[in-house]
């Protein structure tokens, strides 16, 4: 039946999306790859986890210190990390080898405090399902859906429509003149990091609540994320969330013909297809032009 | 003492797969991710030859290379116009492709199975059965692949290939054709990782899909940047360095379950503590400056 396929393939694209708003917004901004990113959205959904389980707090209580935690890392990330880098004009590629180093430490970490065993986040059980269409929607789903919708928006706006929104834009644009004429730049990248890591520690809460939680979460989402970032145009938040949604469809419509264990690599032969064809992705403008 | 010699044999395998990486990474001045494929394809390429056909050692590590070869254009015909970061995550997706066929090809690779039953290998009449032997072989292979890297390394070829990794455009300008030297380098490189695959798969007798993941790309990466990117015995020294240490914490007696763990945070501080402060690696002479 395609139209559970179809509803199977957004809400997995929504999540995928919500990782890869983060991504982009600190790719475009610090001009880092930020792998890390994708130990920042494990971090959300274990920190959840060690909330509800080990403290026994509410869940409302679980979320906000997941996103609390998940924002604290990525700042200290971009502090400890990435601005020392900068200062010393890191080229590109030791500052990426540095954040895969960052990944898979703090990875085996969670892996190391939580064990290797998949968690759940909730008892598993009945959800309220809605019938759309003649497919079926679970309420986390649902959720899923909502939340990354409402970032989204909520991104977009804070970029166009603020004055930090403004300043963030041209730091992305050219760093250095952002801060020869005066602008707060340092600052620019640390609210950067702390609000792309809040989403993806959102992320990570609601892909444990939906699913289920593994230490191997953080490379795959991370995975995910980057690719939707690559075809929706790593620059544009309606671009990306785009590019979320087609990644999902294509892992969950790609299901229907073939065995689930292809997934992963039908999505990377997407990815292929677009980096060939379209690099800048979908809704992206042309990026930052070719360093050959 | 034949602890030892095991250790030793694992040095001389990642010796191979790190100096064959740096071709790539350090003389050509572009990252792969994807190297653990590449050792896979060798080892699943011999293995099967071994053990379906009954080839002879020499030959199915031969055919394992010519494979490698030739699916190496596949994946650096198309990605290698990529620039920096995008080329990096195509790499990634073509390990995560070739994890995909070890693990679900059932035909073929047999899945999660794995193969067992892989013989030892048999050179020239010369039977490889005892650890000792076995460290003579790997050395000789070892021995073989350095000075195929250090022939390439100092040739007209390397020459240009080094004035591609400093500046593409002056090399282009220079009427070089910079992507068929890459091309050709990605070729060598990926063919150099399938014979290590090979010696691995016939030194266990057993492989599965789990010793070509991700990790292992990584891994070897690793060895290339904590040694030394551009210089020869620096990926030798990644390996010696980052085989040896993870045997260290076999001492401190830590259950097997977390030494796993343990051994990936090593790696991955390790990584950053070099980048942070020595990104040229212990013996380097490349930081990966433009």
């Amino acid at each position: 039946m395609p139209v559970q396929f179809v509803i199977n393939g957004i809400a997995a694209g929504a999540a995928i999306a919500l990782v890869a708003m983060g991504f982009g917004l600190i790719y475009t901004t610090t001009r880092v790859f930020h792998m890390a990113h994708g130990a920042v959205y494990l971090a959300g959904g274990y920190v959840a986890y060690a909330c509800i389980d080990t403290l026994g707090l509410g869940a409302p209580t679980a979320v906000c210190c997941a996103i609390i935690a998940s924002a604290l890392l990525g700042v200290t990330i971009e502090r400890c990390f990435y601005r020392p880098l900068r200062q010393k004009q890191a080229p590109a590629v030791v500052v990426l080898l540095c954040s895969l180093g960052l990944l898979v430490a703090i990875q085996n970490l969670i892996a190391l405090a939580f064990g290797n065993q998949t968690l759940m986040l909730r008892e598993s059980g009945q959800d309220a399902v809605f019938d759309v269409l003649g497919g079926r929607i679970t309420l986390p789903q649902v959720i899923i859906v909502g939340v990354s919708i409402v970032v989204a928006l909520a991104m977009w706006a804070g970029l166009r429509l603020t004055t930090t929104g403004r300043i963030i834009r041209a730091v992305a644009s050219d760093p250095d003149l952002a801060n020869a004429v005066g602008l707060p730049r340092d600052r620019a990248l640390l609210i950067v990091a702390a609000a792309g890591s809040a989403v993806a520690g959102l992320a990570g809460v609601l892909v444990g609540y939906e699913q289920d939680l593994t230490p191997m979460m953080g490379f795959h989402g991370l995975l995910l994320g980057i690719v939707a970032a690559i075809i929706g145009g790593a620059g544009s938040v309606g671009g990306t969330l785009l590019g979320g949604f087609l990644v999902g469809l294509a892992m969950h419509l790609g299901v229907w013909k073939l065995p689930t264990q292809w997934q992963q690599a039908i999505v990377f032969i997407v990815l292929i297809v677009f980096l060939l064809t379209r690099p800048q992705g979908i809704l992206g403008k042309r990026t930052r032009t070719a360093t050959i | 003492m034949d602890y030892a010699l095991h250790i030793l044999i694992f040095v001389g395998i990642y010796a191979i797969l790190a100096v064959s990486l740096d071709l790539i990474v350090g003389h050509g001045g572009f990252l792969s991710i994807a190297h653990g494929a590449f050792f896979g394809l060798g080892a699943y390429a011999s293995a099967l030859m071994a053990v379906q056909l009954g080839a002879p050692f020499l030959v199915g590590i031969l055919c394992g290379m010519a494979v490698a070869a030739i699916v190496s254009l596949l994946v650096s015909l198309p990605s290698l116009r990529l620039h920096g970061d995008f080329f990096v995550v195509a790499s990634f997706g073509f390990q995560i492709i070739a994890f995909s066929i070890f693990n679900n090809w059932m035909e073929l690779t047999r899945g999660p199975l794995g193969i067992p039953g892989i013989p030892q290998p048999e050179v020239l009449g010369w039977q490889v059965d005892s650890n000792v032997e076995f460290v003579v072989l790997v050395t000789v292979i070892a021995t073989m692949t350095y000075l195929v890297v250090w022939r390439i390394t100092t040739s007209p070829f390397g020459r240009v290939l080094h004035a591609i990794r400093e500046d593409e455009v002056v090399a282009k300008a220079m009427g070089k054709n910079t992507l068929r030297f890459k091309v050709t380098v990605f070729a060598v490189s990926a063919a150099l990782a399938a014979s290590a695959g090979g010696l691995y798969a016939h030194y266990i007798t057993y492989i599965d899909p789990t010793s070509f993941t991700i990790m292992e790309s990584i891994l070897i990466i690793s060895m290339v940047i904590i040694g030394g990117a551009g210089r020869l015995w620096g990926p030798l020294i990644g390996a010696i360095v980052l085989v040896t240490l993870p045997e260290l914490l076999r001492f401190v007696g830590l259950p097997s379950s977390m030494a796993a763990s343990v051994r990936q945070i090593v790696y991955g501080v390790l990584l950053v503590v070099m980048m942070m402060l020595r990104p040229r690696g212990l013996v380097g002479t490349y930081a990966f400056g433009r």
